[in-house]
Order: structure tokens, then sequence, then C-alpha cells
């Protein structure tokens, strides 16, 4: 019976998940009842569960606000906006770096880039509030080169979603692409020799051989960045905007902080991060399905 | 790699080598700025004229990081819990890959099990069942707290067997013929084969855990288990003028502000960063040669 | 969920640093005051009920005469937490912890009461979030204090939560029995409306600070020496201040020949205060934009949308267009817009009395000329301010805990000794002055830093040290605290100015900053509304964004002075008329209980 379990593969798998499944039950299962406080007014000697139901209150006080569609709004383009920078600047670095070929050079220029992932926002906005000030060093090129007027960019409801894609894109731009390096290492060379005897240059080998090459990752990728949709980066966003940018800087984090419910941030919290979990796994759910049903391809 | 030395493919070079000189420099003006701030006397840095290159130059704010044993205390606990996230995280991530890179014909619960770790680890119970748990596992104020929950990372999980989806199907194959069974695949096949992606990994949990200070704040009590994020996050410059304990401080200030500290937090943070890239790099550039499998 | 919240209370945390004064953060506006006082009816009820908060202790001892300062025959251990500032305690002389030290043994001494550490966290960030987990994981310790947690909410709307929950024992009859007179007689000078802000449906829950508010009182601080460089006379009234704000612009004070020199620098979160602010020119018309305030017929009313808020209004819009504010001020946090001053650019800032240690202080590093001085600002003579209520703590006990009266004993003791009734005490700061020097202290214990005082305590110490100053008192007079503050600050820095740069800040502090409010005269009202309604929980959050957006705006000259009226018909058709009305409700209910 039991040299027959052995030569079972299934039984095999099932013994090599054993630890991720106790590391998830007992870390991700267990405390899942929580979820349930979006719908509850928490009482503490009551705990999460024995508390009275709260209905759709929360919900209803995050819709009831006019502002909220705005910051809904502000929250999708800027996270999005930030989705797929961080996608496809990443990639064309990596592609970038994977052409060069003196090493020491490609590494410098990898450990540059990818050190500002540690720089916290904090001090970030202060030297970007120099930087694009009036006074600034952009301003002052704009109007020596093109007698551009300075403008408050910052302050601007035009400039202010795209500062704050690129300048998050800039900051994380090195550190995602450290996937996309590991993966184009794996592609093999004969891939590129074989490129190289039906005569590809330069430019038809990145595109032939090297980017169906991390597809796959890429993909990926892709996909799970769904699963943060509704944020858009609180400390970034906090620390880089005011009053006059509101219109189009505010974002749902910003907003309930300084919105939320007094003494309800744990039921509200819960309720913005249950929405965010659906969308993303709705998100997920319909890419999976789209690529597997017209492309044939299975993401995971 | 054979490159042809064409001038179009030299111009092709230039370009690309001096694109990324233009991004290192944008890149590098910031952190030589926060080096710079961080080795000042904060009443210039607090004027806002720093450039890249350190005014009045003051080590206070490192000794006022450095002049506490419990820098040194927390030190120990950051390299401990990296090291055993790393060890222990690596080994569950490897182990639950394999059966998820296998395809649903070989492996029947694969899709449902897949789908069940995504969907609930979607969701997030929050921070007070969270603390309710530690305190009934008995890991509240537990050095595990701070390794454990952190072993099961799904993106982790997706990405090696990703990778190992770009691998060629021979591989799978040959080993089947030669009649080696899940373990030793794993082991001997694919181990080899996925030094890169388990560098990627390595790399992305010991920057993770490096940074990660939250998890203390919360569930840790014992200034003997604070990792050093956590701590370094406790030194702040507060001066309350009326407290009177604070009363002749105003002077501190001068010496510190939390401009140049957080600066210097920072700068000590990035330091071993520093390092341990290019040493992991080197997976990254010599991994694979995959030419080297039987086609 | 997790990773944002950290962002939110970083962020929040990073704020906070250095403006760490304890009576200072009226930030959220219209949340912590209630001067609807009803006569003390705890002493009405502590005479009449006689129910569990008593029965706990009196039971087992039944013939003993409660005494305020009675020592307990056993050792009682006492669970609490401790708010750490890792800072102060590296003054902590060798050996002291908060575990053991010789405080700890005093107490112990005098009352038999041993502290046991629950647990302890840094000020700020850490200590809330370890706070707010242990009061929704229902695991309090048997004797802390409650202060508030975020910006949003009061320690009185956090003393209301727990009541609702049934978490604090009820203290009416402990304190009617146990309080020391001395205790009575400082809650005496503020009418015991201190005690009243603790009661809910005539019990009291908590012993409420008491706290100095009026050193809060926002001042002017000009650089002298710029003044005295172009000959102006000190500004005292608004129109004074925009003459030498000019002056500071045009006159190039700074004498490096360049235009790079602004009038006043202002930061955008200008009417909260702190440093940068605005709100010494609001007041001085009678305005006082985030607070609630009582109209001439009695009711509350919003004092962001009283019309008095058009002088100050085109007053700034005023200075902004002739270019005497940073053009970018908008943008600019406290910190950001101090560097006009660290660099010296900025000659006038309006703020609180601490600015000489933040963020005056870099500025005094960097330029040895450079000496600020602080002034009241008046339209009429008269100091005109709104004051957050003195509570912004209470000392509670956790519901069950067996001795509720050890909270006022703690209280009775802790008040004496920060009174210097206790020669003990004297002499250890004798002992460590010679030991260790003045710098060195023995770590608190039980409640750091709880104390109940005057609402002018600083205001007296600061015309004490003037008349020591002047011979007319005697060093002898002073509180331990306060010689410390004489002897260490100001005394070296009287005789010799500006000969320890650090211990300067001090100086100007107390005897510039203080001493310009203690000479004034106050017309102190109080924020006419703490606590919450519904409407108020849900809106008040925008109309408090829409109301900084449309002054913002007003002064950076993007809409007319005028379109204040377009904003007040705004603010009161998007639920502020619903929210007035709620909390007259709201406060006539607390004032008729």
């Amino acid at each position: 019976m039991i040299t027959k379990l052995f030569k079972n593969d299934q039984f095999h798998y099932h013994v090599m998940l054993i630890p991720v499944f106790i590391v998830f039950i007992l870390f991700n299962v267990f405390p899942i009842y929580g979820v349930v406080l979006a719908f509850k007014h928490f009482v503490p000697t009551k705990g999460v569960l024995g508390s009275p139901w709260a209905g759709l209150e929360h919900y209803h006080f995050l819709v009831q606000n006019p502002e909220i569609w705005r910051v809904l709004r502000n929250t999708l383009l800027i996270s999005v906006g930030k989705l797929v920078t961080l996608l496809v600047l990443p990639i064309i670095l990596a592609l970038m770096l994977n052409e060069l070929r003196t090493k020491w050079f490609k590494r410098t220029v990898q450990t540059i880039t990818y050190l500002p992932h540690f720089l916290s926002w904090v001090i970030l906005a202060g030297i970007f509030r120099d930087i694009f000030s009036t006074h600034g060093i952009i301003n002052y090129m704009m109007e020596s080169i093109f007698h551009i007027k300075p403008i408050m960019y910052l302050g601007s409801n035009i400039w202010f979603r795209p500062i704050i894609i690129l300048s998050n894109m800039w900051k994380e731009m090195g550190f995602s692409t450290i996937i996309y390096l590991a993966a184009l290492t794996s592609i093999s060379p004969t891939l590129y020799e074989a490129a190289e005897i039906d005569g590809a240059g330069r430019i038809q080998k990145i595109w032939h051989v090297s980017i169906p090459g991390i597809a796959v990752i890429i993909a990926l990728l892709a996909t799970l960045s769904l699963n943060g949709i509704l944020y858009a980066g609180f400390d970034q966003i906090y620390n880089l905007y005011n009053v006059i940018v509101y219109d189009t800087a505010d974002v749902i984090e910003t907003w309930v902080f300084r919105n939320g419910l007094v003494g309800a941030q744990y039921e509200i919290g819960t309720a913005v991060s249950l929405v965010n979990s659906l969308m993303g796994l709705i998100l997920i759910a319909l890419t999976y399905t789209l690529a597997y049903r017209y492309a044939n391809y299975r993401i995971f | 790699m054979i490159y042809s030395k064409t001038f179009g493919s030299r111009a092709f070079d230039w370009v690309i080598i001096v694109i990324l000189i233009l991004v290192s420099v944008v890149t590098l003006f910031p952190i030589l700025h926060t080096v710079a701030v961080s080795f000042s006397n904060p009443a210039v840095a607090g004027s806002g004229t720093i450039t890249v290159l350190p005014k009045g130059l003051s080590l206070k704010a490192y000794s006022h990081v450095l002049d506490d044993k419990q820098f040194f205390i927390s030190l120990w606990v950051s390299l401990e819990r990296i090291g055993l996230t790393l060890l222990l995280g690596t080994v569950v991530t490897y182990l639950a890959a394999f059966p998820f890179s296998r395809e649903t014909k070989d492996f029947r619960m694969r899709n449902i099990y897949l789908w069940l770790l995504l969907i609930v680890s979607s969701f997030n119970g929050g921070i007070i069942p969270g603390y309710m748990n530690a305190k009934n596992l008995g890991l509240y104020d537990n050095f595990w707290i701070l390794v454990l929950p952190y072993l099961f990372n799904f993106g982790n999980i997706l990405l090696v067997f990703n990778f190992w989806r770009n691998l060629p199907k021979e591989l799978d194959d040959c080993a089947n013929i030669d009649g080696a069974g899940p373990w030793l695949k794993l082991t001997q096949v694919y181990f080899p084969l996925s030094l890169p992606v388990l560098a990627t990994i390595s790399l992305f949990t010991i920057v993770n855990t490096w940074n990660e200070y939250f998890q203390a704040i919360v569930f840790i009590n014992d200034t003997h288990l604070l990792p050093l994020q956590t701590y370094l996050q406790q030194i702040v410059v507060t001066i309350d003028p009326m407290a009177p304990e604070d009363i002749g401080k105003g002077g501190m200030l001068s010496e510190v502000s939390n401009q140049t500290l957080d600066a210097a937090k920072i700068s000590l943070t990035m330091l071993p960063i520093l390092f341990i890239y290019p040493f992991l790099q080197r997976f990254f550039i010599h991994g694979i040669t995959l030419g080297s499998v039987k086609e | 969920m997790k990773k944002s919240r950290v962002g939110l209370a970083a962020a929040a945390a990073s704020l906070l640093i250095l403006a760490a004064c304890s009576n200072s953060n009226n930030n959220a506006g219209g949340n912590e005051a209630n001067d609807n006082a009803e006569k003390p009816a705890n002493t009405a009820s502590a005479t009449t009920g006689n129910d569990k908060a008593a029965t706990g202790n009196t039971a087992n001892k039944p013939a003993e005469k409660p005494d305020p300062f009675g020592k307990y025959a056993e050792p009682l251990e006492v669970s609490v937490i401790y708010d750490r500032n890792p800072e102060s305690e590296k003054s902590f002389i060798p050996e002291s912890s908060y575990e053991s030290n010789w405080n700890t043994d005093f107490w112990l001494d005098k009352l038999n009461i041993k502290p046991v550490v629950k647990w302890s966290a840094p000020s700020g960030d850490q200590y809330n979030q370890k706070y707010n987990l242990m009061f929704a994981s229902n695991d309090l310790p048997d004797i802390f204090l409650l202060k508030s947690t975020d910006n949003k909410q009061s320690a009185r709307s956090m003393l209301k939560k727990l009541v609702d929950a049934d978490m604090v024992e009820d203290l009416t009859d402990a304190y009617s029995q146990y309080a020391s007179d001395e205790v009575k007689d400082y809650y005496n000078t503020f009418d015991n409306k201190a005690l009243d802000y603790a009661t809910f449906d005539g019990k009291m829950y908590g012993l409420p600070s008491q706290g100095d508010t009026y050193a809060n009182v926002q001042i002017l601080w000009v650089r002298q020496d710029w003044l005295d460089k172009l000959s102006l006379q000190a500004p005292r009234t608004i129109d004074d201040l925009v003459t030498v704000a000019i002056a500071f612009k045009e006159k190039d004070p700074d004498g490096n020949g360049k235009p790079d020199t602004i009038g006043l620098a202002l930061q955008n979160q200008f009417m909260d205060p702190g440093f940068t602010d605005a709100v010494s020119i609001f007041n001085a018309f009678n305005a006082y934009p985030k607070s609630w305030v009582k109209d001439s017929s009695g009711q509350l009313v919003w004092g962001g949308i009283q019309d008095t808020n058009k002088k100050p209004l085109e007053v700034l819009a005023g200075m902004y267009k002739e270019g005497l504010l940073d053009s970018e001020f908008a943008l600019s946090d406290g910190n950001k817009e101090a560097e006009f001053i660290t660099s010296g650019k900025a000659g006038m800032q309006i703020g609180s009395w601490w600015n000489g240690s933040y963020p005056l202080t870099f500025n005094i590093d960097n330029d040895p000329k450079a000496d600020w001085k602080a002034y009241t600002l008046s339209t009429d003579n008269k100091i005109h301010a709104i004051m957050n209520f003195p509570t912004d703590q209470f000392l509670v006990v956790k519901k069950g805990f067996k001795n509720p009266e050890a909270a006022v004993k703690i209280l009775n003791l802790s008040t004496s000794i920060s009174h210097s009734k206790f020669q003990e005490t004297i002499d250890r700061r004798n002992e460590l002055n010679t030991k260790f020097g003045t710098d060195k202290v023995d770590a608190p214990t039980i409640i750091p830093n709880f104390g109940i005082g005057y609402l002018d305590t600083t205001l007296r110490s600061v015309k004490l040290f003037e008349d020591i100053f002047a011979g007319k008192a005697s060093v002898d007079d002073l509180t331990v605290g306060e010689k410390q503050i004489f002897e260490n600050s100001l005394k070296p820095n009287h005789d010799n100015p500006r000969k320890d740069a650090g211990k300067y800040k001090d100086y100007i502090n107390w005897m510039s900053a203080l001493s310009a409010i203690a000479h004034s005269d106050l017309d102190i009202q109080w924020n006419g509304f703490s606590g919450t309604t519904p409407t108020y929980d849900a809106k008040m959050g925008s109309l408090i964004d829409k109301q900084l957006t449309v002054f913002t705006k007003i002064i950076m000259n993007k809409e007319p002075v005028d379109y204040f009226d377009t904003f007040v018909k705004e603010w009161k058709a998007q639920g502020g008329d619903t929210i007035t009305k709620e909390v007259n409700e709201a406060a006539a209910k607390e004032s008729g209980n």
C-alpha cells in the first residue's frame, strides 16, 4: 500500500505542498475572518465576529460623498499610469542593458538605477519640490532654451499626475528591471545564433528573440500587478500634493486619510481593501481567461 | 555570443550607452544628495542649499544612530531574520513551485490549489485578527513572527514555475526516460537551471525583509528582538520644550536634525544593498547555458 | 491594507515631529472643547450615589477613612504602558530605566505602588499603533494615560469610546473620597470644568489633565537685527506687519545686494498653529477659521464662514500680490517653508513660543548675527485667541481593576511632586546636579508627564523669572522644574547672551516669546465643540478641505476676496448647515445632562 503511494507522483506533489499550506493556513486562512469588519461596527469588548453588523454603512459613507468619483478617477488614472510605465520602461531598460558587452558598465548602471528604490518619498519630495519649483532647474532650462515662462508644476492640475507617474517610474524602474534581466539570461544563446545566421540585425534579434523569450514573465507580472489597482501610492502623493491640485491628485488613500470616519479607521480600511481585492481578483481572472481563450495561453 | 562589428551595430551601442549614462546621472543625483545631506551640518541642510557635496561636514547624524548598542543588537536580529527567511522561504517556494509547474493532467489538483492560494491570499483580514492570531499561536513577542508569515509568497512561487516554462520540454522528457522521480527532477534536473530565478527571488526576499519594519511594531516588545529598520524608525529628534528631561536640549538640533538623520538612516540602509546586488548578479550573468541541453 | 496603513501613519508621524508640544495639537479643527460647562456635577453625585467604583476598595476595609496619600499595606502591582521618547532616554542617568529607578523606589516608599511594564513604545506612530491595537483587542493595562492617537479625534472622544465599550472604571467616588486638597484646588481654578469634561451621564471616567494653555497663543517672530539695521519699529499691528514685510523684501536686509528676501514665511497649512502659520493675522481680526465660536445669539457657528475672515484674507492676498509671501507657499509644508528662515531669506514668521527651538534654531546657528524676538499682533491692543480645551489627557483605570483609587493617589502624589512639596525630590535634584550635571535626570515612573496645573503656569513662571532678574524675587521661590530651566538655560544666557548657542534658544523661547504673551492683554475663547455628530463625521472633512482650497486660492489672487461669500453659501448647502444644527444640539445635550 505504502509503496504504491510512493510510486504515485500525485502523492509526492502533495508532500511538496505541505510546507506552503501550513504557512498559508496559519497566517492567511486563520485571520481571514477579519474581512467582515467591512460590514461591522467594531466594538473591542465583543471582538470582530461579535460586533454588531453595520450593513453597507461604511460603503455608503464612501459613496455618498460627491468627491469620491473624482477621487476614484484620479486613483485609477494614476494607478493605471504607473502600472503601464512600470511594465514598459523596465523592459526597455533591461533590453538595453542586455545589449551591452562591457560588464563593469552594465553592473554600474544596474546598481545605480536600482538604488532609488530605497529612497523614501519624504526625502524625494523635498528634492522634487526644488527641481520643479518656479526657480528650479526644470523651469530654468525651459526658460533659457525654449523661452517658456516658469510653470508651477506641482501646483498645476495639468502637470501633477504626469509628474507623479513619471517620478514613480524613475524610482522603481531599475528595481523592476532585475526580474527581466534574470529572464533574459535564461534565453538560450543558440536562439540568437540561429537568428544571426538568418541575417537578423540587432533590433530584429531583440524583437524576435529577446522579447518573446521574456513574454512569459511579462504576462505574469502584468497580470499580478492588477492586484493593487486601488492603491495609487500614498506616501508619494501625500508628500507631493497640495490643496491646489486636489482635483487631480486626491486618491482614495489620501482622501480617506483626511476624511476618514473618526474612530472607524479599521472598518473603512477593511472596506476599501476588500473592494480592492475583489477588483484585483476579477481583473486577474478576466485576463487569465481571455489569454487562455483567445491566445490559448495560460498565464500561470 | 557573436556580435558583428558593423558601423550600425556600433552606433546602436553608443546610443544605448549615452541613454544609460543619462539615466544613471539623473538617478545618481538624488542618491548623492541624500548622502551629502547625511554628512552635513543640519543648519546648512535645513537651508536647502546642498546639492551633491556635503557642506559643513558633520558625522553627528551617524554617531547618533550608531552610538547605541541597540543598533548592533537590531542589526543582528535583521541578519538572522534575513538568513532564516531566505533559507526557509526558498525551500518552501521551490518545493511548491514544482508541483505547480506540472500540467493539469499530471497534477490533477493543480488549478484548484493555485486559485485557492491566489484568492485567499488576495484578501487580508487586517491587523486585529492578525494580532489575535499571533497571540493564540504563541508568536506574540516571539522572533518567529518576523519570519514565518513571510515564507509563503504567492508571487515568488508563480515566478519560479513560470521561469521553468521557458525551459525546453525535452528536459522533462529526458528525465522521464532516465526514470527520474519528482524529487530527483527537483534536485538534479531543475535546480542547476534555476539559479537566475532563485537569485532573483532571493534578492527580493533580502530587500523586502531588510526594509520591513511594521511587523515588529505590532508584534514585538522586547528590544532584543527588534529588527534594524524598526529601530531606525524610532530614532527621531523630538524635543518637547515642556518636558523637564528635554530642557537644555535646544542645542541638540544644531548637531543633528531629522533631515540629516533621515538621510543617514537611508544611506545606512542602502549600504549593504549596494554590495548584495553585484554579488547576486553573477547568477544572472553566468546562470544559464541552455545550449548544453541535448536537442 | 496593512501596507497603506503604514503609509498613512508614517506620513502623519513625520508631520508631527517637532511640533511635539503637548498642548499645541489643535490641527484637527473644531474637535476639542466644551465650554458649556455645568456646575460641578461630580461633587453632587459623589455625595449621593455610592456605587461600584468605591466598593472594590471600601468593601475590604470599610472602617478606614480614605487617605489621599494612604500607603498600601502590601505592594500594589499596577500594569502600565510607557510612551517612550528615545531621545529623552539619553538623558537618563546610568542604570536608570522605566522598570527600576530612583522614582520607582520613591513611589514604593510613599504609596507602595509598584509599576509593571506591560509594554512601551516610542512616541508617535509606533505608540499610536500599539495603543490602537491594545484597545481593539481589549487588552488594556490597569492604569494608563489616555491621549489622542491621531489628530482626528480628541482624547475626549477616545474616552467616550472606552466608556461606551464599558472598558473603564467610573472614578466618581474614588475622586471624591481620595482627591487631595491640592488637586481639588487646581481643578477649582478652572471652575472644575476639566472634571466635567471627563464626565458622561453624571459619572466621571477619567482624571483630566489640566494643561498650560494660554502659552499657546500664536505670536510673531521677527529678525530683530534686520529691524535694527533698517531702523524699523517693532511690528505691533497688522499694518506694521505689512510695512515691515515690505521693507524686509525691498530694502535688502541681509545686505547681499540681491533682491532674494521675502516678507513673511507662510506654509500651506496656514490656519493651524505651530510655525510659519497665519493664525495671529486671522485672530487679530477676530477670525477663528478652524474653530466653533459663539455668535451674538449664543449659538455655535463655524469660525471659517464668518465675515471676519475677509479682512485677514484681504491682507494676505495683498501681501501675496506684492511678493511678500513665498509665491509657492501653497506647495510647501512647514519644514520646506522653514528653509527660507534657515537660509536667512525670511525675517518674519508667525508661530508658537517654542519656535526658538524649531525652526529658528538653524538660522541662529548659521548666522551669528541673527537675533529673533517675539511680538504679539493685534488690531485693538487686545490679543485674541481661541484655544482647545486645556484637557488633552485622561488618567483612566481599566474596568475591573481592584483599586481604582490608586489612580487618584497617583495624581495626588505626582501633583505634589511637581510642585516641589517633597524635600527628597529637591535633594535628589541637587545630588544629580553635583554627580552628573544639570542635563541628567532619573527615569520617570508610573505615569510620566501627567499633571494638572494652572492654565497659565508658564506665564506665571516667566513673570517670576523676570522678577528674579530684576532682584524682586529669589531663586528659592522656584519649583524644582522651574529651577532646572532657570539655572540651566536662562541665567547663563541672561548674564552672557549667546554664550551657549543651544541654550540661547531656550532663553528666547522664555524671555522673549513667553514674556511677550505674559505681558499682553489676553482675550481667550474656548473652541465651542468637541466630539462629533453623524453629518460631522461624514462631511466635515471635505468641508475643511474646501475651506483650505478657497482660502488658498483667494490668497494667491486666483479668486477675488468676494469669492468668500460664494464659499459660505456652498459650505452651508453642502452639509454645513446640518452640521451646525447637529453641533448645537449635541452641545446643548452635553451641557444639559
